[in-house]
This record gives structure tokens, sequence and C-alpha cells, in this order.
């Protein structure tokens, strides 16, 4: 296969899912959100939004929109979450004057780690990059943003996940845990 | 019909050993319900059988294929989401898909439950697919042995013997079916009830009653033969006649054309053939 055919693809979108599976996926993403944001309104104020994070949404596609996924299981999301966010805080601590080359940096060496340790979850390079482009409250936290909110977010979510896709008899999670 | 053809999977034409293995290993039991048409343990071995084959580098015609609709005719229904039956194409196992994974270099985006049950759907899909396009005139026996209506018992059977086949059919002049006749008939008529097998002809003459070859040589083809026949047309798929026959339990049927008359007849033994030989003679 050349080159240019190489970008034609080789195949086709896999199938549609069901209905019922697009209204679990929407009502267990919500649930999920919900309880990172009412824990959020609960404890930390209503105006600071310092528990959630854009990735947690990212996140959520996978533990609710495809949760037989490979990258969807606790192993690649608690994993992927803690260890790009530590990831993204160090090298923002090293290239803190060069912010373009920190995220580059931040979210490559995220994808290789995670690799590495077997424990890839796409939005775990958003944690990454979050480090770098999340302002001065985020810059403020240091090594404590891996922990919070990063690790407190992903058990909420986690918790959520489980109760919810095991309720039902058409869903459960996870595949595996280690 | 069904009832009259308990003779085992119609090795009416010389089949290979590797077959005839089966046959001794495992008697074909006809009530088996998930496999009507080999008992599950056969398979595995005709599955191994097909590797071999393909292993061996010859080249295999896809219908061949359809030797696994005879292990399984029920096989969609049989085959749960998670739970899979004996007639699985390959006892493929967790380990096997993770080794398989790991040769592959890129990230695979599929946990090794998610592809077992994906690849059985696909297995079953393509064999159905396969077998649809095959037409029974492509694996029937055209030269056949048939019998007149008003043919003599003695003439059938000596026929029978003769060609070592455990059935035949009956045409009229114009040679279109009528009946099939089969060995099980005979032994009927012997005993005189139903579903009589040698063993009670043995004992029924060795208690010297009702002994009788008498009925056998007074009557014709016409009395010991059963009707209606089933037959089948010779465009019609292989899938198609191999889920007839399991759900019939029959054996072997004719094969007609257009206008009804025979064009050839279609067996298990003939389907199997083909499966083992790879088509070729």
């Amino acid at each position: 296969m050349n080159y240019f055919e190489k970008m034609k693809g080789v195949s086709k979108s896999p199938p549609a899912v069901s209905n019922l599976e697009v209204i679990l996926s929407w009502f267990g993403a919500f649930l999920g959100m919900a309880g990172i944001g009412l824990i959020n309104y609960l404890y930390m104020g209503s105006q600071e939004n310092s528990l959630m994070i854009a990735s947690f949404g990212a996140s959520a596609v996978l533990l609710f929109g495809a949760p037989k996924s490979p990258l969807a299981q606790p192993r690649n999301f608690v994993g992927g979450h803690i260890l790009a966010a530590f990831i993204g805080v160090a090298i923002g601590k090293v290239f803190v004057t060069q912010p373009w080359f920190a995220a580059s940096l931040a979210v490559s060496t995220a994808i290789a780690v995670m690799h590495l340790t077997r424990t890839l979850h796409p939005p775990a390079g958003a944690t990454a990059l979050n480090a770098i482009i999340g302002g001065t409250k985020v810059h403020q936290l240091g090594f404590a943003y891996p922990l919070f909110p990063v690790a407190v977010g992903v058990f909420i979510l986690l918790a959520v996940a489980l109760i919810f896709n095991n309720a039902l008899k058409n869903r459960r999670y996870p595949e595996f845990w280690l | 019909m069904s009832g009259t053809e308990q003779t085992n999977t119609a090795f009416d034409h010389p089949a290979s050993d590797s077959v005839k293995g089966h046959k001794r290993k495992t008697p074909n039991r006809r009530s088996h319900e998930a496999c009507t048409w080999l008992p599950e343990s056969n398979c595995d071995i005709l599955l191994r059988e097909r590797l071999l084959i393909l292993d061996s580098g010859q080249r295999l015609p896809h219908q061949n294929i359809v030797t696994t609709l005879l292990k399984c005719p029920n096989r969609s229904k049989k085959m749960a989401d998670t739970s899979f039956n004996a007639c699985a194409p390959v006892q493929i196992s967790d380990d096997d898909i993770f080794t398989a994974m790991s040769e592959i270099s890129g990230y695979l985006d599929i946990t090794s439950s998610d592809f077992k049950e994906l690849y059985l759907k696909a297995y079953e899909h393509a064999l159905s697919r396969l077998t649809r396009t095959v037409k029974v005139k492509e694996v029937m026996t055209t030269r056949v042995i048939t019998a007149k209506i008003d043919s003599s018992l003695e003439n059938v059977a000596g026929l029978m013997a003769e060609n070592h086949i455990s059935g035949l059919p009956v045409v009229d002049e114009k040679g279109k079916p009528l009946g099939i006749i089969s060995e099980r008939d005979f032994l009927e008529v012997m005993v005189g009830k139903k579903s009589a097998g040698l063993m009670e002809i043995i004992v029924q003459c060795l208690g010297g009653r009702n002994c009788l070859m008498a009925p056998v040589r007074v009557k014709s083809a016409k009395d010991l033969m059963t009707m209606p026949v089933i037959i089948v047309g010779g465009d019609d798929s292989v899938d198609d006649v191999s889920n007839l026959f399991a759900s019939k339990g029959i054996n072997r049927a004719p094969v007609v054309d257009g206008e009804g008359r025979m064009i050839g007849i279609v067996s298990r033994g003939d389907l199997m053939r083909a499966f083992v030989t790879g088509g070729q003679e």
C-alpha cells in the first residue's frame, strides 16, 4: 500500500448502537458529571469549579459511551489520569517560560508513559495539558493537582460508572481491573 | 419420510478414511439436538481436519465449508451472546487472542472477550454467506441408481447391495422421483413393525416366530417406498438443503430440474466428501 493509498482508509465505520444504548450513555454520563458537579457545589462553594476539569467530560464519553473499551477500564482511567497529571505538573514547572513547548511535551510524554504502563486513556492527555494551560489556579496547586482535583474527581466518576453500568442487565463494568 | 432412514450419514459413496474414522469412533445419533447431523465431539475433529487440509496447502473450494452446517444446523439459535457451544469453529482461548494482539504492533481498542464474541459471530455470518451461494447441483451425485415402481424387491435389494448404497429413489417412466427405499424399509417389512433394527430381526428369527422373507418376495418397490418423496431443486442453496435435511431428519433427497425430472441425488455423504477431499475426486 503506497503513501496516498493509505489515506483512503481500508474499512467502514462500525454500525450504530441501539437506541437503548444511546439513552443509557446519555443518562450515565449525566449522572457521572452530576456526581462531580454536585460534590463540587456542596463542598467547594458554588462559584468555584475547582473539582471539575474538562478532561472528565472526555472520560465520561468512554466510561458511559464505550464501557467495554480497554481505554475505559479502571486501570487506564485511574492510572492514566494520575500519571498524566504528574507529568503535566512536572513539565510545566521545568519549562515554565515556554508554555507552548511544555504543553506539547506534556501531552506527548503522557501518551508515552501511559503506553509503557498499559494505562492509555485518551482524556488523560487533556489532564496533562490542563496542568500547563489551566491558569494560575492550577499552577498554584503544584504537585497537589494529581490528587485534587484529578484523583478525587476520577474516583467519583469511577464510583458512578460502577454503580450505573452494573445496575443494568445489558451492561457491565469493568472488563478488568488491573 | 423421517423414520425410514436410519443409515448413518449416508455414506453411499466411498468417502475418505478419515470420515469413516469419525463414524467408527462416534456412531451417529440422529436424535442429537445441538448437532443434528453429527455428535458434537465430531465438530472439533472435522474442524481439525479442515485446518489440516488448509495446512497442507490444498486449495479448499468455499463450498466445502458446508460441512460446518452439517455439524450444527441450529447453530445460530444455539449460540448465545457469551456462551459458546461445542460447535464453535475453533476453541479459541483468551490467551490465543492475547498473544495474537501482542503480535500486532499498534494499540487495539478491543478486549479479548469482545473479540471472541465478534469472531464467532462473524464466522457464522461468513459460513451462511458462503453456503447460500453454493447450489446443490454443484455437490450432488449425478450417477443415480434408481428403481422402477414395479421392480421386485429382490431387484431393489440387489441394486443396493451391488452399488453399496443404503437407499435409492424410485422413479416413474419419465424419470420423476416418486419415493425412496432404504435399508430401514426392508427391516421394517421383515419384522412387520416400525423402527425395527437388525437385532430385532435376529431375535425374532432365533425365537422362531415371524421370521418371514415372504413379504419381501411378493412385494414390489411401490409397496415399500416411502412417499411422498422430499425433493430439492438443483438451484437450491446448500444452506437451505442442509436445514431441510436436519428438520426432516433425512439422509438423502433427489434433486430435480424445473420440470420435476431427477438430475441427481444429494446425500449427507456428498457434502461430507466434498468437504474432506476439497471437492476434488
